[in-house]
């Protein structure tokens, strides 16, 4: 009899976890399957009331999409900025992780702080004189300014990161190579990075989504020649109207490199994305 | 030469050669041009004139006067209202109410509600769009079924300001509900038990026990959502509505990109983006110094 009762009580539980469930993921992902639907669509469809959930799909907005030369201009630029600039903030963040994880020298909180501090500096605040650096130099709108940009939030990023996989790996490792005479850049190429590889790959991948993603110095430093991918979606909200197929089929094909990253390195995301305030 | 140095010595030499490009890149490519904004802020310059007017705190004075700003500023306190309602309160509700579901179900949520995150801000703004659009959007379709006057959510004073900050939400919610989770998993199972053995139950367990255990990680997502409150909102902003209608859903970092580049009153908008570097840089050593604070208190 009681087992009975508890049984019905938890079979109702799971009817209104279910529901409950199902309305907040549809609630959630709507806007991701409404776009990807909507780049399959053409113009009739789009506009159809009530909204189309079945239909015949057209690949006719992708096939404009990609004829449209700044698609792959744009896709290049991407691509060109995101693997320097991860590259380089790699090269720059991966001694300075070393260096705030193993040794102990005069200012080092100050210097941790500063590296910080960088990060929490509104975009914004710095785009104004990147722009003026940008026109002074001579390389407003080409793939080095914004190269330099990102590097302004990835190589912060990517010295916090590091510094904690390296933290992890016990001094004793140092030591004891150092003891068996090797110098201090061999511990750090041989030992240290190997050992931080699973690290290494997921800050990388974090610097890539960031990246990726980055949408106000692009929008500003760049007018034709070196813009990203993201900013597309502008180009197809026109004067005339919205060019609703074309944008969704731009926006999906933005947004998948993004999650598949994002599925990568679902394991470190967090730490990733908070800084590395939350350990999970 | 160096080897007579103290081992102590060349260690730390060694430390801050290792450190000195990353700080070399940041000298020239971060603070050189921070600096180079705080200067600007005390100059009267149009972009293009080859000479910059010195004007003193001018600038920062008119801040304190101009209607406009006002208006910014308003909105950008009620932007941070609305997102600290949104993806803070309702974030640790959820969490709450997640303790009591499924396993499976939970992850479920977990990757569902994440997925906004990895959205860039530019595309999550064009895909409300269609949402907002009052011609075959979904809202004002609604809107029509329910046989109300047709509502642009974009165009309308009212409403502008509240369709960004649901944009923002949607992106930003599964986000701190993740840091939440994470913290939430942080704290001991012995400590809730103990708690619970004592006769704490479910509601004054989270008042008392759960919450000030989880206060680090809600301060961190405090001071990244007012982050987000001013800057997150700029892309939508820009792309959504341009700051209208009438200012509506103007906030204070969309003013510093309208002065510089649309009316070209470089020192003036310097002027504003210092102000908000500087509000910020307070809010994070508050931060660092609260977090430093509760963790010690944490392990007493």
């Amino acid at each position: 009899m009681n087992s009975a009762g508890t049984s019905r009580v938890k079979a109702v539980d799971a009817i209104v976890d279910v529901t409950g469930t199902l309305i907040l993921v549809f609630l959630f992902l709507f806007p991701f399957l409404w776009m990807v639907s909507m780049s399959f669509k053409d113009r009739i469809q789009t506009f159809q009331i009530p909204p189309l959930w079945f239909f015949q799909p057209t690949l006719e907005n992708y096939r404009a999409l990609f004829a449209r030369e700044i698609f792959g201009t744009y896709f290049v630029n991407s691509v060109a900025v995101i693997v320097f600039s991860v590259l380089v903030s790699f090269v720059l963040a991966a001694p300075a992780a070393y260096a705030l994880s193993r040794f102990d020298f005069k200012g080092k909180k100050d210097i941790s702080f500063w590296i910080l501090s960088v990060r929490m500096a509104p975009a914004i605040a710095v785009v104004i004189p990147y722009f003026f650096l940008g026109s002074f130099m001579g390389i407003l709108d080409t793939r080095l300014i914004l190269i330099i940009a990102y590097l302004s939030f990835n190589v912060p990023f990517a010295t916090w990161m590091l510094k904690g996989f390296m933290d992890e790996i016990p001094t004793e490792v140092d030591e004891a190579a150092l003891i068996d005479g090797s110098s201090r850049f061999q511990v750090f190429s041989r030992l240290i990075i190997p050992l931080t590889a699973n690290g290494l790959a997921a800050t990388s991948i974090l610097c890539l989504i960031q990246s990726w993603n980055e949408f106000t110095f692009a929008l500003f430093l760049t007018t034709t020649e070196a813009r990203t991918l993201p900013t597309i979606v502008t180009q197809f909200l026109t004067f005339q109207g919205v060019v609703w197929g074309e944008m969704s089929a731009a926006a999906t094909i933005t947004v998948l490199p993004a999650v598949v990253f994002a599925i990568l390195v679902r394991k470190h995301l967090i730490t990733g994305l908070s800084f590395g305030a939350v350990k999970e | 030469m160096i080897s007579k140095l103290s081992l102590k010595t060349r260690n730390s030499l060694k430390g801050l050669l290792l450190v000195s490009p990353a700080l070399f890149f940041f000298a020239v490519f971060v603070y050189r041009p921070l600096i180079h904004t705080a200067i600007l802020s005390f100059h009267d310059w149009n972009m293009v004139s080859p000479t910059r007017l010195f004007v003193g705190w001018d600038n920062y004075l008119e801040m304190l006067e101009n209607p406009a700003l006002g208006k910014a500023l308003q909105n950008s306190a009620l932007y941070a209202v609305w997102l600290i309602g949104i993806i803070i309160l309702l974030p640790i509700l959820t969490t709450a109410g997640m303790t009591y579901v499924h396993n499976r179900v939970r992850k479920m949520f977990r990757v569902t509600l994440f997925s906004p995150t990895v959205v860039s801000l530019g595309i999550a703004s064009v895909m409300w769009l269609w949402v907002f659009n009052p011609i075959g959007g979904l809202l004002g379709t609604i809107w029509e079924e329910l046989g109300l006057a047709p509502l642009n959510w974009l165009s309308s004073p009212k409403t502008a300001l509240v369709a960004i900050v649901i944009i923002v939400g949607w992106k930003a919610f599964g986000y701190n509900m993740l840091l939440l989770l994470a913290g939430l998993g942080g704290i001991s199972g012995e400590v809730i038990d103990a708690c619970k053995v004592d006769g704490a139950d479910g509601f004054g367990l989270w008042l008392y026990v759960i919450l000030p255990l989880l206060s680090p990680t809600i301060f961190f997502i405090l001071i990244s959502t007012l982050s987000m409150a001013t800057e997150y909102v700029f892309t939508p902003i820009h792309v959504l509505t341009g700051g209208g209608p009438v200012n509506a859903s103007t906030n204070i970092v969309f003013e510093i990109w309208r002065q510089a580049f649309r009316w070209f009153r470089v020192g003036y908008s310097s002027a504003i983006a210092i102000a908000v570097f500087l509000i910020f840089f307070v809010l994070m050593i508050f931060q660092m110094w609260l977090s430093e604070k509760v963790v010690s208190y944490d392990e007493r």
